[in-house]
């Protein structure tokens, strides 16, 4: 077999749904994968096993294990746009290797090593630049596919995920490109480029002047790459993973809450085991406090005590004792009363005979004021005919007086027309 | 010895003790802010209650555990939550900003998942309505003048945070499980 680049591409090519799979497999276990699931893919595809390892598309390392060397890691994550995200510290040593090479090219006298530093710097700025444009991108569509929650993953899994990769990915991302954070790249990169913009004019050698130009216009269109991916973290890719971890969280938290009721009320768990939110109750608040005439009152308790002799009231000879009260029992009988005798033409002089009527076989024969005035207070009771009888009465006065003669005083009172409202 | 009280010390005193949160844009907030510490030793020493002041709100804590109000409350927010991603709604931000209809709760509650728990909570016979009037005194929610639809206050706050801690101790019983 004659094995080419020209070969290997064609290989590719042809194969491009196997090798698809074959990457997206591999990746879940770091590139490295068993020989039977690799010849499981390949039956399915209809690929031959040989092929792969004539290709050296495969290598095989002990235990039936074989991986995808790094070159086609690079080139089949660029070409699938699916980068696999190695830990914060794989970033960061660009970073510290960034800074290392600046420091030695300020310190370098000899045109040949300086000329080396520059190509090293260069291309370690081009190879970090890489890294966070295609890390950025990742974390973009794996928070996005997080978000619309493809792989219909629980809640709690769901805040699992965004908090590690906010904590992990995100955020350290953020510190090792923000603009403000003095040990960050962008300020390596503005170091260098000033250094690399004076340098272009007054370096020695002309030909290293030149090298320092690249280096300029290099650092400097890599600055502006770093602003826009810092810019997209900072407000997008941040923002939208801190959103779906606190509402998976919320979600997290009230579908506990509803199966811990559930539970509560199958009697698996104790009431007083409920989460309880933090809120005030109503305290109603039964003060028992005093009456501001409790004093008064007291004091005419405190004299009549004090009093020597107790007295009692006898009724004297032939007296009748005159127990009449407008009570509830009789308030019912006269409003009653009034009921059927309406239309009243004249209620005063209805409360009178009324009364009359009442004590008419008793001894009783006076009608004092006292009673009179008792059940002359029907006159006021409106609400209460309304809601026993479901009536309404018309209260119509008259001029003319009339004078009614009570036992103890003698009346004169205007004469009161009195009927059921007709609406 | 005279006693002296802040300005609005009888509104501040009543609206809290009867549950009510008093929100940033109440007039009585500033003199709360104020008086902050005048209030606290007030409503500790006077009945044993922890006045809790945030940036926009202002409330007494309750520590008994079997409040009704609270419990109602939650189910009725958890199950609205459990309904509103269902259809694909961003819960936080529809609660924050979203205007709702009196009738749309009482159906989402009814047809939910967890109906058999909004019945628990036993608001039948009062319902909804009631419950959502009560809401409205205590400044958790502004019903409107025709009392159809309403919107969320600040005082929500509580529950995502509720939530959120609900959330974060399932984790770590399941981190320590693992």
């Amino acid at each position: 077999m004659n094995i080419n680049g020209k070969s290997i591409l064609g290989f590719l090519h042809r194969n491009y749904d196997f090798v698809h799979r074959f990457f997206s497999i591999a990746k879940q276990t770091n590139f490295f994968i068993k020989e039977e699931t690799l010849k499981d893919v390949c039956r399915e595809f209809e690929v031959k096993f040989d092929d792969l390892k004539e290709y050296r598309i495969v290598r095989e390392q002990r235990n039936n294990e074989y991986n995808l060397p790094s070159v086609y890691v690079q080139f089949l994550s660029h070409l699938f746009s699916d980068f696999s995200m190695p830990l914060h510290e794989s970033v960061d040593k660009y970073r510290v290797s960034i800074a290392g090479y600046y420091t030695q090219l300020l310190q370098e006298k000899e045109h040949n090593k300086v000329n080396g530093l520059i190509n090293s710097l260069v291309s370690e700025i081009e190879e970090f630049s890489e890294i966070i444009e295609n890390r950025t991108q990742q974390l973009l569509k794996e928070t996005r596919e997080l978000k619309s929650n493809v792989s219909q993953i629980d809640y709690l899994e769901k805040t699992r995920k965004a908090s590690y990769w906010i904590d992990n990915y995100i955020i350290p991302l953020n510190d090792i490109l923000e603009r403000e954070n003095p040990h960050s790249v962008y300020q390596e990169l503005t170091r260098i480029s000033d250094f690399a913009s004076r340098q272009q004019y007054e370096y020695a050698r002309f030909e290293i002047r030149n090298q320092f130009t690249t280096l300029y216009l290099h650092s400097k269109s890599i600055i502006d790459e770093v602003l826009k991916n810092s810019a997209i973290i900072s407000k997008e890719l941040l923002p939208l993973a801190e959103r779906i971890k606190s509402e998976s969280q919320i979600l997290t938290g009230a579908i506990a809450y509803l199966e811990d009721i559930r539970q509560a009320a199958l009697g698996l768990k104790k009431a007083e085991e409920l989460p309880q939110i933090a809120f005030f109750e109503n305290t109603r608040l039964n003060h028992t406090l005093y009456s501001e005439s409790f004093g008064q009152d007291a004091k005419f308790l405190w004299e009549r005590l004090q009093e020597d002799e107790s007295f009692v009231l006898q009724p004297t000879e032939n007296e009748v004792f005159d127990n009449w009260f407008f009570d509830l029992e009789t308030k019912n009988h006269y409003k009653k009363k009034l009921i059927q005798d309406l239309p009243i033409d004249n209620f005063f002089q209805w409360c009178y005979t009324s009364l009359q009527a009442e004590f008419q076989d008793t001894e009783l024969k006076n009608i004092d004021t006292e009673k009179f005035f008792a059940v002359s207070s029907l006159l006021f009771l409106d609400e209460e005919f309304e809601k026993d009888f479901k009536i309404q009465l018309d209260t119509v006065f008259e001029p003319e007086k009339v004078e009614i003669h009570l036992a103890d005083l003698i009346l004169e009172v205007p004469k009161i027309h009195l009927k059921t409202l007709i609406k | 010895m005279t006693f002296e009280t802040p300005k609005n010390h009888y509104e501040i005193v009543n609206d809290l003790l009867k549950g009510k949160f008093i929100l940033w844009n109440e007039v009585y907030f500033d003199t709360l802010t104020k008086e902050q510490d005048f209030y606290k030793a007030f409503f500790k020493e006077s009945f044993g209650y922890e006045l809790v002041l945030r940036k926009e709100f202002a409330y007494l804590l309750s520590k008994n555990t079997g409040e009704e109000f609270s419990k109602r409350f939650t189910v009725i927010l958890s199950i609205l939550c459990y309904e509103w991603n269902l259809q694909g709604r961003d819960i936080k931000d529809r609660i924050e900003n979203g205007s709702f209809s009196v009738f749309e709760i009482q159906t989402l509650l009814e047809n939910s998942t967890y109906s058999d728990i909004f019945k628990l909570i036993k608001l039948k016979e009062e319902g909804i309505e009631k419950f959502l009037k009560e809401l409205d005194q205590r400044n958790i929610i502004n019903l409107d003048n025709n009392k159809e639809t309403f919107e969320f206050t600040k005082a929500v706050d509580l529950f995502f945070e509720f939530a959120k801690e609900i959330a974060e101790n399932k984790l770590l019983s399941q981190t320590k499980e693992l």
